[in-house]
């Protein structure tokens, strides 16, 4: 998992609950670097697992709805360190359908190592886009929040439902997006 | 203690921004990596393509290049050789007419058409072996073969252009040389016709000397031989020498003006050096100074080895020149004698009166008024004198002196060209014949078949008008008694009727070949149990060819334009009754 991810993490726990608390899940979990990550470097995301485990047990917010909100606070970020992903885009349809072909090809370019989720999409009509989510690791909330972010972000009204078939060999969560 | 506290929060914050800020930097510089990278990468995979299209074209080109000189080579060959056949018809035609009654302006003429038919022929003959060599037609026949009566034979055959030119054409060999050597005798002739030819052409005074020497060289058990052919010509100068041995190079020099020829002599002589008798060939000359033609060749170890000679046999040589004096007793002495280089007539004469040397050497064709009327008043005082003289004169028409002079050399007249093996031969007596091995060859080789022409009865297949009537006229000059067959299927049904002792067979002809003729007079031949020799005639004069023949069937092969030399030698061969 890319550094940026827990770079981002730990500052949004400090922002949206304290400082301590980012101390505490720090020391609470067995981390490789002892907490000190760098945003260009890779780490096991078994190590996030820990840090929002431990937030839960510290916030007594589950996991789940403690990982969406990190989904909006990470879209809303990178609108701000990359903005010239959203430079040329002006809807949240447009935008997620760029995220495969585009911005994963970009962040190859800097990481040929990263290993990142696939984002297949689809439109089913005008106000409804496909958009399977396939990954090794379970971040379909990291992703939920994000693609709800997304909306905010084009000032839209989108409603999202979920399917996931996921299995044990891996995550595939089908998101269906409409527009109102 | 806030203090403290809010001046580490500071620090920490700005030790955070600086990080974030190396972390935007690091991705700003790997995507420039990136990029350079990828430029990097375009660029090589550009210059790859443009390695890829660049070794296509030239390939394309060199295929092309290939293509045009076979196609080149083999229109060459085709021309040459459709030349041929009517030459052949131009040069028999002439050779009769210039036996037949002319008068001295019409034979002039003739001389002339004869002259320029035999230059076309030299010319086309080394563009049909140029053709040939580059096809890699060329085979080389590996015979044993003598080397003196080879070497006797082409300067021989080069006697009269030297005479006219006054040049003095000499041959020296390694006496530890052997008489007999294995390989191409014919290739060797034909380089060594060319080099000394040019050497006649080139040089205006003075002599050209043909020299031999045995070769070792470091980790090769074969026997190398090293002819060179000095001269005392015009020379070369060393840029000029650099082109020589390219095809179709004449050089623009004003000392060669007036020399004709195609330029491929000497690129003949290189391809058939070095290519195809695994050889070298060179050249050491300077301007002014006279050139050495040289090339070495090995040979398989010689079969009949070196033997001392007893040197019992003297002689003394006078010459008017000093320079090719010195040549003779180098030639004299190369045999294992003992020579004395003699400084005037005076003492030459003196010399002779006693008897302290066997053989006196005396080249007449340097003798002045002065000195030939002293040589014929001393003789005629005391012939004995002369007993032990041997003589050599030019192959020209001599003053009536010096042809008196000549014929008074009792112990032997040489004609030019001088060669060791024509003295060795001059000098030996039964007595001695084990002292001149290396000069000997068997008696064969040298004394030509004396018993009387047979005139035989001959079937000349062949549908060329022209070579039909120069073919008759050859036979029939010596006698013979000719019958046409204009193709293979006349030529059958003329068998079947009559009796003949040789049949010459044409090998292309219209509706029967000269090879499937031959199957069918062979059949005949069988059914009637009497065997006539069929001789093929044909302009495709290639190594290879002759056994191609024989195994077709024929018994032997005669090439066009027919030598009559060669075809009387052949029908001697052949039309002699079979014991």
């Amino acid at each position: 998992m890319k550094g940026i991810v827990f770079t981002e993490f730990l500052d949004m726990v400090e922002e949206k609950f304290s400082d301590d608390i980012v101390d505490t899940i720090i020391d609470a979990s067995d981390l490789s670097t002892d907490g000190a990550y760098t945003a260009v470097g890779t780490y096991s995301h078994t190590e996030m697992l820990q840090l929002v485990t431990h937030l839960a047990k510290e916030t007594d917010i589950e996991v789940p709805a403690l990982v969406e909100v990190f989904g909006h606070y990470l879209f809303q970020r990178f609108t701000k360190i990359y903005p010239m992903f959203f430079a040329d885009v002006d809807n949240s349809f447009d935008f997620l359908q760029t995220v495969e072909n585009h911005i994963h090809v970009e962040v190859k370019k800097l990481y040929p190592d990263a290993e990142l989720p696939t984002f297949e999409t689809k439109m089913l009509n005008d106000n409804t886009l496909e958009l399977i989510y396939i990954s090794k690791r379970p971040f379909q909330n990291l992703a939920e929040g994000m693609i709800k972010e997304c909306g905010i972000y084009y000032k839209e009204n989108i409603e999202l439902e979920v399917e996931d078939n996921s299995t044990d060999e891996g995550m595939n969560v089908r998101f269906l997006i409409t527009k109102h | 203690m806030d203090d403290l506290k809010k001046k580490y929060e500071r620090r920490v914050k700005r030790e955070r921004a600086a990080r974030k800020e190396a972390e935007t930097l690091l991705e700003q510089k790997s995507l420039q990596l990136y990029e350079l990278n990828n430029q990097l990468q375009r660029q090589a995979d550009e210059l790859d393509n443009q390695i890829k299209l660049r070794t296509e074209q030239l390939e394309i080109a060199r295929d092309h290049a290939l293509a045009a000189n076979k196609s080149k080579s083999t229109f060459l060959a085709s021309m040459s050789h459709e030349i041929r056949t009517p030459m052949n018809g131009i040069i028999g035609m002439t050779n009769l007419l210039m036996e037949s009654e002319l008068h001295k302006d019409q034979m002039r003429k003739v001389s002339v058409i004869k002259n320029s038919g035999e230059a076309l022929l030299t010319i086309i003959n080394d563009i049909l072996d140029v053709s040939k060599l580059e096809a890699g037609k060329v085979e080389l026949e590996s015979k044993d073969f003598y080397l003196h009566p080879l070497l006797d034979s082409v300067t021989s055959a080069l006697a009269v252009s030297a005479a006219d030119k006054d040049i003095e054409l000499l041959t020296l060999v390694d006496p530890v040389l052997p008489i007999e050597l294995h390989g191409d005798e014919i290739r060797i002739r034909q380089i060594l016709i060319n080099l000394i030819g040019n050497a006649i052409k080139f040089t205006h005074d003075g002599y050209v000397l043909l020299k031999l020497k045995a070769l070792e060289k470091e980790n090769d058990e074969r026997l190398w031989v090293r002819f060179e052919v000095h001269d005392t010509g015009v020379g070369i100068s060393s840029e000029n020498q650099k082109k020589l041995f390219a095809d179709f190079q004449q050089l623009q020099q004003s000392e060669y003006s007036g020399i004709e020829g195609t330029g491929l002599g000497l690129s003949i002589c290189k391809r058939l050096a070095t290519q195809l008798m695994d050889g070298e060939i060179g050249v050491n000359s300077e301007l002014g100074k006279g050139s050495e033609f040289w090339f070495e060749l090995p040979f398989m170890a010689s079969r009949k080895p070196f033997e001392t000679r007893r040197q019992e046999t003297t002689f003394a040589v006078f010459h008017n020149r000093s320079l090719l004096k010195d040549k003779y007793v180098d030639m004299v002495v190369g045999m294992g004698y003992e020579c004395d280089s003699v400084a005037t007539i005076q003492e030459f004469l003196e010399l002779s009166a006693e008897s302290h040397h066997s053989y006196l050497l005396l080249d007449v064709d340097y003798l002045n008024a002065k000195q030939c009327q002293l040589i014929l008043d001393t003789v005629e005082s005391n012939p004995r004198i002369a007993a032990r003289w041997i003589g050599f004169k030019s192959v020209k028409d001599m003053h009536t002196n010096t042809t008196r002079i000549f014929d008074l050399c009792a112990s032997g007249e040489i004609s030019k060209p001088f060669t060791q093996f024509k003295l060795a031969r001059r000098v030996q007596s039964p007595d001695q014949s084990s002292m001149m091995m290396e000069f000997r060859t068997p008696e064969d080789l040298i004394i030509p078949d004396t018993s009387a022409p047979q005139h035989l009865t001959v079937l000349v297949t062949e549908d060329n008008m022209v070579n039909q009537m120069v073919i008759k006229s050859y036979l029939e000059k010596e006698g013979h008694l000719v019958t046409i067959a204009n193709d293979g299927v006349e030529a059958v049904e003329l068998f079947e009727k009559k009796q003949f002792d040789v049949v010459l067979m044409d090998i292309q002809m219209p509706r029967m070949d000269g090879v499937s003729a031959t199957r069918e007079l062979k059949k005949i031949m069988q059914a009637s149990g009497k065997t006539v020799p069929v001789i093929a005639l044909t302009a495709n004069a290639m190594s290879g060819d002759r056994e191609k023949f024989l195994s077709q069937g024929l018994d032997d092969y005669l090439v066009k334009p027919i030598v009559v030399e060669d075809l009387n030698e052949l029908l001697d061969i052949h039309g002699r009754p079979k014991a």
